[in-house]
Order: structure tokens, then sequence, then C-alpha cells
């Protein structure tokens, strides 16, 4: 199953999980160099699609303001969903490692074929299900610094989707 | 759809990323210097979003914070649904409309948890600013243990670790909920007896506090 959203009138975004990838640090490779447009995040980190559009809606907005803090419009994608304002810390924590079998992909294009054309460089499992995410609740909370008290009255997905919006002027 | 229109905001309806959600946008003081306007405006969203999330991470529960935009100077948070505010919830119990049993009981309990958020709110130096009846809202059913106490509109709130603005925050509500429903005195002492427990350290000093504001009102005498 694909999630899409849109991030404004002319972009959107397309996710996917896929897994049993078995060329990880070949399209790491490509994507580091460019020569894949997206972004590869660790599935374990993410709770909710809506926390990656929340980070790439920011990325945008950023953009058209020229106050991106990366490079990359992916990059800084990468860069919001971490809460540090380390940019490589960001990028080793969220994005995939060589040794991960599963990787969410995310591609911002105009139609879902961009992310197609993305999606043919991987070898794994055919996307099956209406799976999206695998997260870990535990490193979650680590990452994101949330606590028992704060779970007992929000969801994860609202303290961390909060965290990312406001990441710039709260420190916790 | 425009919801509210405040000194300070327009809401609005709308959604985001296709969440419904709630645009709460500063509109421009043509009376105050650009520069000044601008400036003050970026700081009170900052303050804004601080305060939402700082509550949460000290067990409150506030509205999800979807995204923020200081050029247009506009919040989006979450849009909470089927929410009624604690200011219709006692007035639907004091004038007995929706409770024909004359049974007010559940709104002890109701205090008494809101008590304990807002002890909460104040151990982590957290002033609402606003803490009337209607920025309290209340998702699900009144007599259980599940309903859930959402605190809103940090729009005037602060990070600050004195009583007196503490005690203020205490005042407000107090008024709010005595003086707007005719309820009996008693009635706010539930929610300061769990605010105490709560927030061990420092409520003796707000207490005393509260006292001194109640005998000469909200705003402090200015002389000299």
């Amino acid at each position: 199953m694909v999630y899409s959203v849109a991030l404004d009138s002319e972009k959107e975004l397309f996710v996917v999980l896929l897994k049993n990838v078995k060329n990880i640090p070949e399209v790491r490779k490509m994507v580091i160099g460019g020569s894949i447009q997206c972004c590869i995040l660790k599935p374990s980190l993410i709770v909710d699609p809506l926390q990656i559009a929340v980070a790439a809606k920011k990325a945008v907005l950023n953009e058209q303001q020229n106050k991106m803090a990366t490079k990359s419009l992916y990059t800084e994608i990468l860069f919001n969903l971490s809460l540090s304002k380390n940019i490589t810390q960001s990028l080793i924590k969220f994005g995939i490692s060589d040794t991960d079998k599963n990787a969410v992909v995310c591609v911002i294009g105009k139609n879902e074929e961009e992310l197609e054309k993305v999606l043919s460089h991987f070898q794994c499992d055919k996307p099956s299900g209406d799976q999206l995410f695998l997260p870990d609740n535990s490193l979650i909370k680590k990452e994101y610094k949330i606590t028992g008290v704060e779970t007992e009255v929000s969801s994860l997905l609202g303290s961390v989707v909060s965290r990312i919006a406001a990441k710039d002027f709260v420190s916790l | 759809m425009l919801l509210k229109q405040g000194a300070e905001a327009k809401i609005y309806k709308s959604e985001y990323l296709g969440c419904p959600c709630i645009v709460k946008e500063r509109f421009v003081k043509k009376y105050r210097h650009p520069e000044l306007d601008s400036h003050l405006t970026k700081e009170r969203i900052k303050a804004e979003c601080r305060a939402i999330v700082r509550c949460k991470a000290a067990g409150i529960r506030t509205p999800t914070l979807y995204g923020v935009d200081l050029a247009k100077r506009c919040i989006y948070m979450e849009y909470i649904e089927n929410a009624k505010t604690l200011k219709e919830c006692i007035s639907n119990a004091v004038n007995n409309t929706e409770h024909a049993d004359g049974n007010k009981d559940f709104i002890g309990p109701i205090l008494e948890r809101i008590g304990v958020f807002i002890g909460r709110m104040h151990s982590s130096n957290i002033i609402h600013g606003d803490l009337t009846t209607s920025n309290i809202l209340l998702v699900g059913d009144l007599r259980s243990e599940d309903l859930q106490i959402i605190f809103i509109d940090f729009g005037l709130s602060s990070a600050d670790e004195s009583a007196e603005d503490k005690g203020v925050d205490l005042y407000v509500l107090e008024r709010a909920i005595i003086s707007a429903h005719t309820l009996k005195e008693n009635v706010f002492n539930v929610i300061l007896k769990a605010y105490a427990k709560e927030y061990k350290k420092g409520s003796s000093e707000v207490l005393r506090k509260l006292d001194e504001v109640r005998s000469r009102g909200r705003k402090r005498l200015m002389v000299g």
C-alpha cells in the first residue's frame, strides 16, 4: 500500500514500506550520490505516515522561504524528523543503514510514476497488505524524549508530531 | 471557515495534510510599528508552541501541533472533535437541563482531575495565562474515568517560576467557575486540594498568593 498526501498545489508525498530489501548498501550509495531522488527511513522510528508528512510539509515550506538547514528537500525531511540540531546525527539516526533489512521510501513528486521509477532500483519482497510501518515504540519514546506520564494522556503520534512541528523553538 | 475572532487572532477550521485542523492566525495590528508587530507576533507564536509541547511532556493533554508558519503568522493544530467546554458542562449541570435527576456529583471528580493537571502545569513552571472554563475542553462520557480533559489556547502563556503568576492563573479559573455559574465556593476547593497534592513543593506559596490576589483583584497595584 502506498500512502500519499498533497504537500502543496504542485507537490505530493508518496510513502511505501519495503520488506527484505537485499541491496540496501547499493541503493543507499545511489541516493547519497544523487542518482536516485528519494529518502529512505528506518521503519522502527516511524509511528505513522503523518509523522513523515509533517516533516515533509515543513521541508517544502522551508524550501519556499529559503530557510532550509540542509542541502536538499530529502535531507531536510530527515533533519526535520529528528529533534537534534546536529545534521549529521539526524541523517544517521533516521536514514537507513547498510545493515537494515526493511526500509520506508519517501518520494516527493507530481505523480505515483516518480515513486515507481525509484522503486525499480530496489530488490525486495513485493509490497503487500496495508502495513505501512514497523514502529519500535520504546525506541521512538527514547528518541523523542517521551515519558510514561505523557503517554497516559497523549497519543504517541500526537506527541511525536507536535515535537517535529515545534522543533525550532522548543527544547526538552 | 471562520470559527472565532478574538482580539489577537482569527480561528479557522480547515484541513492540514488530510487531518481536520484549527488554524490560528494572528493578524497584523496596524496601530503597531510593523517591525515591532512582526517581532511580537513571532514571539507569541513560539511561546504558544512551547507551552503546548511542554504541557504534553508534563502529562497534560493539549491539541497536537501540526505546523507553524511564521511568515503567515499561523499555527496549525488538531481540531478536537465532539468536545464540550467545561463552561457548557457546568452550566448544563447547574441548570439541570441535561441531568433531570439533579445529580451533579460527576462535576467533583472532573474538577479534581483538572486540579491535578494544573498542578502538573505549574510544577513545570508553565503559566497558562487565560485559564477560563472556556479553555478547558471535555471529550467523552462526563461520568467516565476515560473522559478526556484538554487544555487549549496557550496564546497568553509564559514560562515562569513566579508564585504570583500561578496564583493569578488559579484566581482567573476560580472567578470563572464560581461567579459565572453561581456554584458554591467549596467547589473550587476540590480543585485546590488536588492541585496542592500534585504540586507538593510550591503550592503553599501559590495558595498564599491566591489569597492576596483575591483581596486585591487580578491586577497588581501599581504604587511607586
